[in-house]
């Protein structure tokens, strides 16, 4: 089990290494002199000789390579550089806005589950009937909504005439979570409650089901005991890969609830050219995908004995 | 009182086609049948009352096995478990015939949830049936059972994927044996499996029967296997049973498929070779008129053109439905 968890951090290493270059190329290529931008961010008059000394504080003199390895340097002792736009350490500017899209992302993920799950369950189990149809006709909805709209509608009939869930910002306690988590989760719910149900109906043909019918079990035993617990891995799949988009956070839920998170202040930073924010978000998304995928590979041992087999092979 | 006895079992599915057409295929029609006495401890009898049910793929054997399992609810009969209809009976009120007649299938490794170890495997059907059991009580039978059907009880702990293919086998038997029931049915259950594997189950089932005072239903398209586990045979031929006889008295079987049947089987003796039936079973959504089996019988008649045979009775425990017999 070390050695394997061991191994696996080990693969992080080019991975981030990929991505962070990657990054770094595309901002070189972009349009923009990033020296300008600044100087003109922080009002001050663009000249040659302020451009070039610009470029210098930045390191922009010198060459690609070489600026690559520079910024390795500073990110291995924790240092991304500092901030154009308000010359605070990227670092602590990311650190900062961490929890907020933390708690997004678990309250979205809390909301998707507890919908997703009954909901798929008992698709599966009425497939066919007006409940099945109704339930596929309301994920498709929901799926398609886009959650701008959603969350504008969550604020127009829920937040506004209750007049006690805050409309905008974290507010006090959980409270605020509220209204963010549910246009995250409606979402992704119906997603999940399709990917659920369709597996569910797989596993329901297996031949283990009917024999565990023909054994006499309870329907409820047979789903909750025999059948879910199967289905369930390609669902866990593709929350590895959905934790992974949520930790990097959710620009448009962020942007309509005023959600202090790092959605927003990556979107506020590429639109400022802001680039040692970008790349620091852009490392920040290698790691959460990479911890994500690992965590999900680790549950699929929980879920499936027969992964332990093979770990114990190789 | 018979254990288990169904009258004029049919059993039809509907086949899309297309949009709006359904098309009926009738899987059994009007079977007729009793499987005796039920066994116990005094009068086990070893395989005096183990019934073989035998025929062609698509003959409709499984799908009478899955009736009579009730797994499947027959669209028209009734099934009578110890004189008590059972045919529509709700789920929640069959427990007292699942737990006297369990089924096992062929394919014992997808019968087994690869999620769960050998101990929750066998615990489940104890805790449903016998819920009084303590988890002590229950993992001692849990091991017997393992032992007394030839696996190590100490690998209890085992995944399904850790065992091969006879093994799994044993594991599924071991499974449906832990309560005790009646009645075994064997869907296909020694097929697939080479032989000596095959000898060994077949052995394993002759003594578990007498063990444990239960009987087989062995459908099977595996004619020796039959006629070493059971005394009496059914042929089954397009959702109908065209013989019932018994494998161990002297009368042969009578009709014309038995007999095709019968011939086809390949034996060691050089100087015998199998004769083969020719044609094909018929389509189950257009059965012929009459006799089913009448375009391919060498001895067909008018009369097999236009009426279907009744099984009956020509001798003592001997049915036939031709009307030649």
């Amino acid at each position: 089990m070390l050695k394997y968890l061991v191994k696996r951090l080990l693969t992080l290493v080019p991975v981030l290494l990929g991505v962070t270059f990657i990054t770094f190329i595309l901002i070189d290529i972009a349009p923009g002199d990033p020296a300008e931008i600044m100087l003109n961010r922080r009002d001050i008059e663009v000249t040659p000789e302020n451009l070039e000394r610009a470029r210098e504080a930045l390191g922009l003199d010198e060459p690609l390579p070489l600026r690559y390895i520079n910024w390795l340097q500073g990110a291995v002792r924790g240092d991304l550089g500092t901030s154009f736009t308000t010359g605070e350490p990227v670092t602590r500017e990311i650190i900062s806005r961490l929890p907020a899209t933390i708690e997004l992302a678990a309250g979205g993920l809390v909301v998707m589950l507890a919908l997703a799950l009954p909901l798929g369950t008992i698709a599966a189990l009425l497939r066919g009937t007006v409940g099945d149809h109704l339930g596929r006709l309301t994920a498709l909805v929901g799926a398609s909504i886009p959650s701008f709209y959603l969350g504008l509608l969550l604020i127009t009939y829920i937040a506004v005439p209750t007049a006690w869930i805050p409309v905008m910002g974290r507010g006090e306690g959980l409270i605020g979570l509220v209204l963010p988590s549910l246009t995250l989760g409606f979402g992704l719910a119906a997603t999940y409650a399709r990917l659920l149900r369709a597996n569910l109906l797989e596993v329901l043909q297996l031949d283990f089901i009917r024999s565990a019918r023909a054994r006499g079990l309870k329907e409820t035993v047979i789903i909750g005991n025999h059948a879910l617990r199967n289905a369930l891995i390609p669902v866990v799949t593709l929350l590895g890969i959905t934790m992974g988009h949520l930790l990097g956070g959710t620009v448009v839920v962020e942007r309509i609830f005023a959600w202090p998170g790092v959605g927003r202040l990556a979107v506020d930073a590429i639109f400022n050219r802001n680039f040692p924010v970008i790349q620091g978000y852009v490392l920040l998304m290698g790691v959460a995908f990479v911890f994500m995928n690992l965590l999900i590979d680790l549950s699929y041992r929980l879920l499936d004995p027969r992964v332990k087999m093979e770990e114990g092979e190789g | 009182m018979s254990l288990l006895c169904g009258q004029k079992l049919i059993k039809n599915y509907y086949v899309s086609k297309g949009w709006w057409q359904k098309e009926e295929v009738q899987a059994v029609r009007g079977v007729d049948l009793d499987l005796g006495l039920e066994l116990n401890h005094l009068s086990c009898n070893d395989r005096n009352n183990n019934i073989g049910l035998v025929g062609e793929s698509g003959s409709g054997k499984s799908t009478l096995a899955r009736l009579i399992s009730r797994l499947e609810k027959p669209s028209r009969g009734s099934l009578h478990f110890r004189g008590k209809e059972i045919s529509n009976l709700p789920e929640k009120e069959l427990l007292f015939f699942r737990k006297r007649v369990q089924i096992i299938f062929q394919d014992a490794a997808a019968s087994l949830n690869p999620r769960h170890s050998v101990e929750k495997i066998l615990s489940e059907p104890v805790r449903n049936f016998y819920p009084e059991f303590s988890r002590s009580e229950r993992r001692e039978k849990i091991i017997e059972i393992m032992e007394q059907v030839g696996l190590s009880g100490k690998d209890y702990r085992c995944f399904p994927h850790e065992f091969s293919g006879g093994q799994k086998r044993r594991l599924a038997i071991a499974r449906a044996v832990i309560v005790y029931p009646s009645l075994l049915i064997c869907d296909e259950a020694t097929s697939g499996l080479d032989v000596s594997l095959q000898g060994q189950l077949l052995n394993l089932f002759l003594e578990l029967g007498e063990k444990f005072a239960m009987n087989y239903l062995l459908v099977s398209h595996d004619l020796p296997a039959v006629r070493y586990l059971c005394s009496r045979i059914l042929v089954m031929y397009a959702g109908m049973i065209v013989e019932d006889f018994s494998a161990k008295e002297q009368h042969s079987p009578v009709h014309p498929y038995t007999r095709a049947l019968l011939k086809s089987e390949p034996s060691l003796d050089s100087s015998f070779s199998p004769q083969f039936l020719p044609g094909e079973p018929p389509d189950p959504s257009a059965h012929p008129t009459g006799c089913s089996f009448h375009p391919r019988c060498f001895e067909r008649r008018d009369i097999c053109m236009e009426a279907i045979p009744e099984l009956k009775e020509t001798s003592e425990r001997h049915r036939v439905a031709c009307h030649l017999a």
